[in-house]
């Protein structure tokens, strides 16, 4: 009895006597809700930058209990550093302890991008506190710009800013969220790139101009992050994305090439979709479209070169028809389903052009080429993505079934 | 000396003048006493020379006795005639007295240290004796002596010892004296065999009486409440069942209200208690076995089973070590369990305490044994299960999910009272990733003003909230929601205002209290309360991790426990066959079982299928 | 003989095997088994439990013919000398088994729960954890082995299920990996992890009857190369081979992934305890295995007393590799040892029975 209590007094003793074991109380720590990294003034080094989270202190109103608004954040750069080193610098200009378990998006510049991002997102993962759900996204200009001009215009805390505008990006389809998982493991993989989505700083003055060149049949703009002519809230945008070749960033993707992309990936939920009205050409017809099933791949291997056939099944509403033209009927919606068919296979051969031109499997049309083969060897011999890709025959075909037309069946015109 | 007014004068003065210290009396020191006897030769002879008194004492005692009756003899023969045959029954009582005198029952039973053992004497005055050094007559004024006469020719003088306050004195009256004292009532066939036996088989018209030859049954029943009956010349006593004492009735229950079921609670009285489970179990395999235990307090346990269905070794192996105890007092059924477990360290009880007859017979029908002790309203019931802990009547009473999910809530309970401080801990300090963002930052700055750790914080609260429930004990009725809402207002408001803790921490805290209460058996309450220090101990080493340790632990340690032969997580650890009972509760008709691990005599109890009605046809037309 | 070892069913039996060869499986095992066999990795748990099932079937039936936990049957059979020899096999394996798994979980600790703690501290706190335990005895340890295994089975399959937005179907091809060979080499060498499913045979007398040792082998050992071929599928099929061959804790690195939604993410922290808490059941019933041999060796009266020497001894051992790379490459030995026991024991004894057990009675109830 009496050994059991001396045991027990000195596994107690040796336990305080051994320190905290690392726990920290709540209020001791910083909690750093972005990371961004760029291009430091200095060749080889990096930028970075964080935001803060700076809540707490004060008193509520009334004399309530002390809660400060847990929206207020503070953006912090280091240049000329490393990303375990500026974390030490960063113990130095704050007073709290940095931890880095709550960061919800790491932004990448674009000059770093293109440098390659090896370097940086590629390590940072083998550290604890770093993990694969965080978002990954690349500036269309510098990260430290688009961490500060960042202002939600709703009161909400950042994480739950980063977290919903990330989560609702199913909406609109275009620009897709990228996680650290998704990026190193595509990045290391032998039949796929990664691509990141694009975010931008908006001078919020109407400036704004489309990019590329939408095919015929769609009157939608295109654009980039960054580019989009508006005025007013939050001057960071997102639209976009980023590909990459290995660790390097290669190219751009326009709004509507995101949307491309996210149907080849098959998790294209839905958008909309400005095309020409086929018996007006003057109007447009708006259509909200969706994919139907998972696009089927059929994949080749034919004298060497790889074939593949993808054949997309879209499905639709129809949104506003200015023309009037009755295309809810059975007459008249072949046409429409037609044009939206022919523009969307052109958006995708054009995207999947340019993904090939740029030598970037963004989609991952290597995967299923994996099946081709019985063990990892040959498949790394097949040499995917710097030899086949890039001289790939990819064709596409599209179906369009406009399945509804909101709420109303039919228009009646407007008398002059 | 002349007293003047000089020497007034100068006393008067000196007592002005002269200081005399307070009169306090001397303090009372409760020294240490020598209990040893005096082996000293003197001492020796002392108590030697004091046995041959008493022996001498009883020897003249006797010859008093005999003196009047032979000179009564020597008139009677002188004179002649037919009253020779009234002596003739103080001459055979006389005898009888003499066959006590012999010089060895002087030597043995002659003195007072003995007298508890002694036997029963034909002579009341001896039995006199007897009961004053027993119980200390005349100091003490509980015992009360009644002599009387029995009313028969020649008479026989009798005497009725009980004691004050437990003895039903209308009882007394009625069925000792009345029917002894009544002229012409008992018949002169007393006198012709053994008068004891003639008297309790034909005159004493009560419901229990038996004879006792020695003082250790006569003591016994006196301090029971019984009355006991010394007759003149009869070398064995009556002792005559006249309990009856103040109790309180039955009444609702206090800790194990049910808001559908019944409402009656156990009393203090054994026999009461005992009625009341017959009353519910009607069969004749009820089997109530009465043990006596403590050497000073002597109180009956009962230990209560059904002869056809309970495991004879289980009976049998709580007997025994009922029977084995050796201590003066026991007090409470708890203390006995105590005694009689395996492993009183344990802080968990390894059985269920009830005040309702209704569960005690559930349990009982089951193959379950109950212990009773006597003036003790709980009643405890073995062997039991963890999970048996969790069950209350109504779950039976309610429909199935009702009750199913019902117990899902108390086992949450009783999880979140052993566990959320340790986890809101371990999470806040040790691992603030696993918490939802928004979270983490509302509590870092609701922490912001609090100059306390967060252990300091939930300490004092732990503490504030552990004096609170020990006060609300022992408050009186009229300050008792006054207090209350002090409580509250100082531990909800005040405390969080004054920035001396956190909102989160007053949350956590309240949530803990109160759902430990949610476990119906007290002494598992108690259990967990404490064990909820053990987790956050861990907590504040280790974190999660730590946590994760005492589970580990308390599972190994439950997993080790038996509740008197049957394992503590039976049916899980153990597998054994687990009837529709345990967690969730089954349909009522589809309870075939008994549960295995007790391993009854029976172990099905009903037909499978149990709702014969089913299987007929309906009376009425049947639906065209 | 006060180290008996109390009664213990089927569901005791399946507890104490599952919950013995389980750790490794959220240790670095999975990732070194990616590396080895590629997009194939999941072949080779199931190879390995067969094999194993296959092993314990030989002992069972030599068990049936030869009465007695393990020591005695192999006395009957090869003589003291060998008993002994398999005795010291059994103590050798057992210890630094407990040596190797004592290590790993307080490294994989310190890295993942608590980055600022001393080794030393985790180690003393695991330590007498596993201490305790294994002075309950056995039985306890059986059945809250029992107990902890639908919690294992539950945490693993709420982690899975909601990885499932993870996972890619593609990178389980090409679907032979890195060859047949190494498929075939890797689940020989993966066996070794199930040497300890042998409990059952050293506990025999505990059970009541080969049947009884049949199902919980069926179910413990099967059980677990189910689960252990699930999991693996699932870590290739969210990590890609060439991420996979990375990860020194595949379990946390695949809990740590998991993101529903705002609410539902960064859980690792609830399912460490899940792993460390596997890992201290199996130390623990190692060491009762090592210690249970050793008592049977040196006929001593009982093993309470040994329980807090032996603890230390095994503390310190723990401490002796520099770094977690030198502990995974002395578990690969502890691998190899177990591969050699569970490969060669079985067939061994089932020979000298045909030798020798021409004489002897069927005894034991079937």
């Amino acid at each position: 009895m009496r050994r059991g209590v001396m045991l027990a007094v000195l596994l107690a003793v040796s336990v305080l006597l051994g320190g905290c074991q690392g726990s920290h109380e709540p209020d001791e720590q910083a909690y750093v809700m972005a990371v961004g990294f760029d291009k430091a003034s200095q060749p080889g080094k990096i930028k970075v930058s964080y935001q803060i989270a700076t809540s707490g202190g004060g008193k509520g109103p009334g004399g309530g209990p002390a809660t400060g608004p847990i929206t207020n954040m503070t953006v912090i750069t280091i240049d000329n550093t490393y990303p375990p080193d500026s974390r030490n610098l960063l113990k130095s200009i704050v007073a709290l302890t940095p931890t880095m378990v709550h960061v919800k998006m790491v932004v990448v510049g674009e000059g770093l991008a293109r440098q390659g991002i090896g370097d940086t997102i590629g390590v940072i993962k083998r550290m604890r506190e770093y993990r694969g759900s965080m978002f990954v996204a690349v500036c269309h200009g510098s990260a430290e710009d688009f961490l500060r001009a960042n202002k939600p215009i709703f009161a909400m805390s950042p994480a739950k800013y980063y977290e919903l505008m990330m989560v609702s990006a199913r909406e609109s389809n275009y620009y897709l969220s990228s996680d650290l998982h998704a990026v190193y493991t595509r990045m290391k993989s032998f039949s796929s790139d990664a691509y990141i989505q694009l975010v931008g700083v908006n001078p919020s003055d109407l400036s704004g101009q489309p990019s590329g060149t939408p095919p015929p049949g769609q009157r939608s703009q295109e654009f980039k992050a960054g580019e989009i002519p508006r005025a007013g809230g939050n001057p960071v945008e997102y639209a976009g994305t980023a590909i990459f070749r290995g660790d390097k960033m290669v190219g751009i993707l326009t709004t509507e090439q995101t949307r491309m992309l996210s149907l080849l990936l098959g998790n294209f939920r839905g958008g909309f979709l400005e095309v020409v009205d086929p018996l007006q050409p003057q109007q447009t017809v708006n259509v909200s479209l969706r994919l139907g099933e998972s696009p089927k791949f059929q994949a080749e291997i034919v004298d060497g070169q790889a074939k593949v056939a993808v054949d997309v099944l879209l499905e639709g509403s129809i949104n506003t028809i200015p023309s009037g033209v009755n295309y809810e009927s059975a007459a008249y919606r072949p046409l429409l389903e037609a044009v939206i068919s022919k523009t969307v296979e052109q958006s995708l051969t054009d995207t999947i052009r340019y993904m090939q031109q740029v030598h970037s499997d963004a989609a991952g049309f290597g995967h299923f080429f994996r099946g081709k083969f019985s063990t990892q060897e040959q498949l790394v011999a097949f040499n995917w993505l710097q030899d086949k890709y890039p001289r790939a025959d990819i064709s596409v075909h599209v179906t369009t079934i406009l399945r509804r037309s909101e709420l109303m069946e039919r228009t009646a015109p407007i008398i002059e | 000396m002349e007293v003047n007014s000089f020497t007034k004068i100068y006393r008067s003065v000196k007592n002005l003048l002269e200081y005399k210290p307070p009169d306090t009396p001397s303090l009372f020191v409760l020294g240490e006493e020598e209990y040893q006897e005096d082996q000293s030769p003197a001492a020796l002879e002392t108590r030697s020379l004091q046995n041959d008194v008493q022996e001498l004492g009883a020897l003249l005692r006797y010859a008093r006795r005999l003196t009047p009756v032979m000179e009564k003899a020597a008139d009677r023969l002188r004179g002649g005639g037919p009253e020779v045959a009234g002596i003739n029954e103080e001459v055979r009582s006389l005898q009888k007295q003499m066959i006590e005198l012999e010089p060895i029952l002087l030597e043995y039973y002659g003195n007072d240290g003995v007298a508890p053992i002694r036997p029963v004497s034909a002579s009341l005055q001896e039995n006199t004796e007897t009961l004053n050094v027993i119980y200390g007559l005349p100091a003490n004024r509980d015992i009360v002596m009644r002599h009387f006469v029995v009313a028969v020719n020649p008479p026989v003088k009798a005497m009725l010892v009980y004691m004050d306050g437990i003895s039903d004195k209308k009882l007394i009256n009625r069925a000792v004296l009345e029917p002894l004292m009544q002229p012409q009532f008992v018949q002169h066939d007393i006198y012709d065999k053994d008068m004891v036996e003639t008297i309790i088989t034909r005159y004493l018209p009560n419901a229990q009486a038996s004879p006792a030859r020695g003082f250790q049954e006569v003591q016994g029943g006196i301090n029971g409440g019984d009355s006991v009956l010394f007759l003149e010349g009869a070398p064995e006593a009556i002792i005559v069942e006249t309990k009856g004492w103040e109790h309180r009735s039955v009444e609702k229950p206090t800790f194990e209200q049910s808001v559908r079921g019944s409402q009656e609670a156990f009393s203090e009285v054994l026999r009461v208690n005992t009625a009341l489970i017959r009353s519910i179990l009607r069969s004749s395999d009820l089997v109530t076995e009465m043990i006596t235990i403590g050497s000073r307090s002597r109180l009956t346990c009962a230990v209560m089973y059904l002869k056809s269905v309970a495991n004879p070794k289980l009976v049998e192996e709580l007997k025994r070590r009922i029977n084995g105890i050796s201590t003066d007092f026991i007090t409470d059924t708890a203390i006995l369990e105590q005694f009689i477990e395996d492993a009183p360290h344990n802080i968990f009880p390894v059985s269920v305490s009830t005040e309702r007859p209704d569960r005690v017979a559930s349990h009982l029908v089951e193959g379950g044994v109950s212990i009773l002790l006597d003036n003790n309203p709980f009643v405890h019931l073995v062997p039991v299960s963890l999970f048996t802990l969790f069950h209350t009547p109504e779950d039976y009473i309610f429909k199935n999910p009702y009750g199913t999910m019902m117990r899902i809530m108390r086992l949450i309970g009783a999880m979140l009272a052993l566990l959320l401080p340790a986890m809101f801990y371990a999470l806040s300090t040790f691992h603030p990733e696993a918490l939802p963002t928004d979270l983490l930052l509302t509590i870092a700055s609701a922490r912001e003003l609090v100059p306390f750790p967060t252990i300091g914080e939930i300490m004092l609260m732990e503490v504030s909230w552990e004096l609170i429930r020990e006060g609300g004990l022992r408050i009186p009725g009229v300050l008792g929601p006054t207090v209350g809402v002090v409580g509250g207002i100082i531990l909800g408001q005040a405390a969080v205002a004054a920035d001396i803790v956190s909102p989160i921490t007053v949350v956590v805290i309240s949530v803990t209290g109160l759902s430990s209460f949610a476990i119906p058996e007290y002494r598992l309450a108690v259990a967990v309360r404490i064990m909820r220090f053990f987790f956050l101990a861990l907590a504040v080493a280790m974190g999660l991790v730590g946590v994760g340790i005492g589970v580990l632990l308390i599972s190994v340690m439950l997993c080790n426990i038996k509740s008197f032969g049957v394992p503590y997580l039976t049916p899980v650890a153990p597998k054994t066959m687990a009837n529709l009972d345990i967690i969730s509760r089954g349909p009522v008709y589809r309870q075939e079982n008994r549960p295995d691990a007790f391993n009854p005599q029976d172990i099905s109890r009903q037909p499978h299928i149990s709702r014969t009605w089913m299987n007929k046809k309906p009376t009425g037309k049947d639906d065209k | 003989m006060s180290y008996q070892t109390g009664k213990l069913g089927v569901a005791a039996g399946t507890g104490l095997v599952f919950v013995v060869i389980m750790p490794r499986l959220f240790l670095t095992t999975t990732s070194t088994l990616v590396a080895e066999a590629g997009q194939a990795a999941w072949i080779p748990p199931i190879l390995a439990g067969m094999y194993g099932l296959l092993m314990l079937w030989v002992l069972f039936y030599v068990s049936s013919r030869v009465p007695g936990d393990l020591f005695a049957i192999a006395k009957t059979l090869i003589g003291s000398v060998g008993a002994w020899l398999i005795a010291l096999l059994f103590i050798f394996f057992s210890f630094v088994n407990a040596v190797s798994l004592l290590r790993q979980l307080a490294e994989c600790t310190l890295i993942t729960a608590m980055p600022e703690a001393d080794i030393h501290v985790v180690i003393l706190f695991y330590g007498a954890t596993v201490a305790i335990i294994v002075h309950y005895g056995i039985e306890p340890i059986a059945r809250a082995a029992y107990l902890l295994m639908p919690f294992i089975v539950l945490g693993l399959s709420v982690s899975i299920a909601l990885l499932t937005p993870y996972f890619d179907i593609h990178f389980l091809l090409p679907w032979q990996g890195n060859g047949l060979p190494a498929i075939f080499k890797t689940s020989l060498v993966i066996g070794g992890s199930n040497f300890e499913a042998l409990v059952l045979v050293a506990l025999a007398p505990a059970f009541q009857r080969i049947r009884t040792m049949k199902k919980a082998a069926l179910f413990g050992l099967g059980g677990a190369a189910v689960i252990k071929t699930v999991f693996t599928v699932a870590y290739l099929l969210i990590f890609d081979v060439e991420t996979g061959i990375e990860k020194t804790l595949p379990y946390y690195e695949m809990a740590r992934l998991i993101y529903i939604n705002r609410y539902v993410q960064r859980v690792e922290a609830l399912l460490i305890v899940l792993w460390v808490v596997a890992g201290l059941m199996a130390t623990a019933i190692s060491l009762y295995i090592g210690m249970y041999f050793l008592t049977r060796l040196l006929n001593l009266p009982t093993m309470r007393p040994l329980i807090p020497a032996v603890c230390l001894i095994v503390l310190q051992l723990s401490l002796l590799p520099k770094s977690l790379s030198d502990t995974i490459q002395f578990d690969k030995i502890v691998l190899l040892t177990g591969a050699f026991g569970i490969y060669v024991l079985p067939p061994l004894l089932l020979a000298a029975t045909f030798f020798k057990g021409r004489r002897a009675k069927k005894c034991a109830a079937e």
